[in-house]
């Protein structure tokens, strides 16, 4: 029986997030003071040792990120949190800054003693107002009592858009403007906020570096998955029985995942389908249930683990309206700028939903897969780039659904 | 655009004629300048403007605080009404074209009045599978409104919402972005009295 292995939420329910001390109490600040003590390259080098990669989505290096922000001269670098966590069945974020924001700030002071940054921002998704004021709380806390260095932190908002967990359109919105990506190279590293080398890094990265710099690089990267070590917070919504949030390690397959901490399938139906890591994240079925959801593996069965979310479907469920509400989310989503992705998402969604009202035809499953492939390879940000996986997922796995939509059509004509 | 056409229309009555080109009647272009008169006349009276300016002025010093300065004037007026755009533009030194593409750019922000209540549904996969629709109409039906409407005693505004993170009980909605998880449509009277209580 698979058990969580809590790394991150390690004070999840038990100290009151408001109150410093209690954090100080359980070991609190004591990997930044450590920090403090080590050379900044050591920081960089025990990160980088641990193999933590990136829990944002894209699972890049954590320590080589550090490393190239802090090789770069300049008078000015920053230390960007991004808390915008838009991907949908998605709220581990949420669940660190709400209720242990000590980790995040001690991560994030690590990270700017290390590359020699002394500002820091979290950009928060303005649909978590809630959570200003314990960040805000927790911030002044820890700075009254000295522990940041000369580390500052602001807190800002976003106001709803999801590319802006992009990280260029992040910083874009940072700057007050539309939250925009533009093309990398320059990556933010070397050129981010206000044109100065800029860390950006999810919440859940930083918040597992001072466990990391506390407990050793050894410690973490034997656990789980060799390739992408440590643990991953997952979020569960659809027709399981536990609808909660688990830590893992990262070597746990899908079917531990549902089947076990999950708690199986409501309603003792038979399961169909998992959309793992959020609306960018393919449809997963019950024959490749046994990937672990490390990094690697996932992309092994042209899946992602993204956001961490495992959005579970059983069998009477509407995969062609499913992939419509799917579809759907980046029409709304895409922010215009270029034209493939603008046109692309608009003509996808439009297709499903003909498909789903009966009025699709063989042909359409072809231009679904021409479009998809054709927005994979030119649109600009990672947006319009993933748009089609889910799609293409639900095509590849889930193809008797579409036909039979389809062949329904027939027979109305 | 109403607003756009008045100035050109003010300071070049010719122009009229221009803005009758863009689609505009005669008729829309006079209603319109009434409108706008009437609510100069108000905002002046009211010393609004001074009061956008003053929302504004605490975030000119913060490096890219338009966006902060936005959620500050919609946090007190509800909206993003266009003068107090204007107004951000002038003191961010920005074009009022530029101001007005952040304030239209993120779903959060509305450039048209709305409720004093903003009811949000979350349309996103893991809410829509759990009856997302059925809220909704249970919402649109207890109001009289449809999606995107404003009800007549100007105390609720229906919008959609991707995920907002509370997926722990679908489906989700906030009420001026507080969150109610796990709501069904039978809720929808109870919740809505609570706020009409307040
Ligand atoms: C459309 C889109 C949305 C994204 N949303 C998020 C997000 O909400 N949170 C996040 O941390 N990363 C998000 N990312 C990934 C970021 O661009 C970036 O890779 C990440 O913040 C880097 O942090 P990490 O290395 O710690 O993962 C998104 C990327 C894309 C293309
Ligand atoms: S999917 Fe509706 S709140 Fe997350």
């Amino acid at each position: 029986m698979v058990k969580e292995n809590r790394v991150v939420l390690r004070n999840h329910g038990e100290l009151d997030p408001l109150k410093i001390d209690e954090y100080i109490a359980r070991d609190g600040y004591n990997a930044l003071k450590k920090a403090f003590n080590m050379g900044q390259d050591d920081v960089i080098e025990e990160v980088k040792a641990s193999k933590l990669r990136g829990r944002g989505g894209a699972g890049f290096s954590c320590g080589l990120k550090w490393l190239f922000t802090k090789q770069v001269e300049a008078d000015q670098k920053y230390v960007v949190c991004n808390a915008d966590e838009g991907e949908p069945g998605t709220y581990k974020d949420r669940m660190i800054m709400q209720y242990d924001p000590h980790t995040l700030i001690e991560g994030m002071a690590i990270c700017g003693y290390a590359v020699g940054a002394d500002k820091g921002y979290i950009y928060c998704r303005g649909e978590y107002p809630y959570i200003l004021d314990i960040l805000n709380t927790a911030i002044g806390q820890a700075a009254e009592k000295g522990l940041l260095g000369d580390f500052s932190i602001e807190v800002r908002y976003g106001a709803g858009a999801y590319v802006c967990g992009e990280e260029t359109a992040l910083l874009a919105s940072l700057e007050g403007k539309r939250g925009e990506p533009s093309c990398k190279p320059p990556y933010p590293t070397v050129e981010g906020v206000w044109k100065k080398p800029t860390v950006v890094n999810n919440v859940e990265t930083f918040a597992s570096v001072p466990s990391i710099i506390n407990k050793g690089a050894e410690w973490y990267s034997s656990i789980g998955d060799p390739d992408y070590p440590g643990t991953k917070i997952l979020t569960l919504s659809g027709d399981v029985n536990n609808t909660t949030f688990f830590e893992v390690p990262t070597d746990t397959t899908l079917r531990e995942v549902i089947f076990g901490l999950g708690g199986g399938m409501k309603d003792g139906k038979a399961f169909k389908a998992a959309q793992v890591g959020g609306n960018s994240g393919a449809f997963v079925p019950e024959s490749l249930l046994d990937t672990p959801i490390a990094f690697d593996s996932m992309e092994s069965i042209s899946a992602t683990l993204g956001s961490g979310a495992v959005f579970v479907l059983d069998e009477t469920r509407d995969i062609v309206d499913v992939s419509c509400r799917v579809a759907g989310f980046f029409v709304h989503e895409s922010c215009g700028k270029c034209a493939p992705c603008r046109i692309g998402t608009t003509r996808i969604h439009e297709i499903i939903e003909r498909i789903g009202q009966g009025r699709g035809n063989a042909a359409d499953l072809v231009l679904l897969k021409d479009l998809g492939s054709v927005m994979a390879g030119s649109c600009l940000c990672g947006l319009g780039q993933a748009a089609p996986v889910p799609i293409l997922s639900v095509l590849k796995h889930f193809a008797e659904d579409y036909d039979a939509a389809i062949a329904r059509a027939g027979e109305v004509c | 655009m109403g607003g756009d056409c008045l100035h050109i229309v003010l300071q070049n009555p010719k122009s009229m004629v221009a803005c009758t080109c863009f689609g505009l009647r005669m008729g829309d272009i006079l209603r319109l300048m009434v409108l706008n008169l009437k609510s100069i006349y108000n905002i002046q009276r009211g010393g609004v403007l001074v009061e956008y300016k003053k929302l504004v002025d605490d975030y000119t010093s913060m490096p890219g605080g338009l966006i902060e300065a936005f959620h500050a004037i919609q946090n007190e007026h509800g909206y993003l009404p266009e003068a107090a755009i204007n107004e951000a533009a002038e003191a961010f030194k920005i074009s009022a074209a530029e101001a007005y593409g952040v304030a239209t750019f993120y779903s959060m922000f509305s450039v048209k009045p709305r409720g004093k209540y903003v009811i949000r549904i979350c349309r996103s996969a893991p809410c829509h599978v759990e009856g997302a629709q059925e809220v909704i109409a249970a919402l649109e039906q207890e109001l009289g409104i449809c999606m995107g409407g404003t009800s007549n005693d100007g105390l609720f505004s229906l919008e959609f919402t991707e995920c907002v993170g509370q997926c722990q009980e679908r489906p989700v909605i906030t009420i001026n972005g507080e969150p109610y998880a796990g709501v069904t449509p039978g809720d929808v009277p109870g919740i809505l009295n609570e706020i009409r209580n307040k």
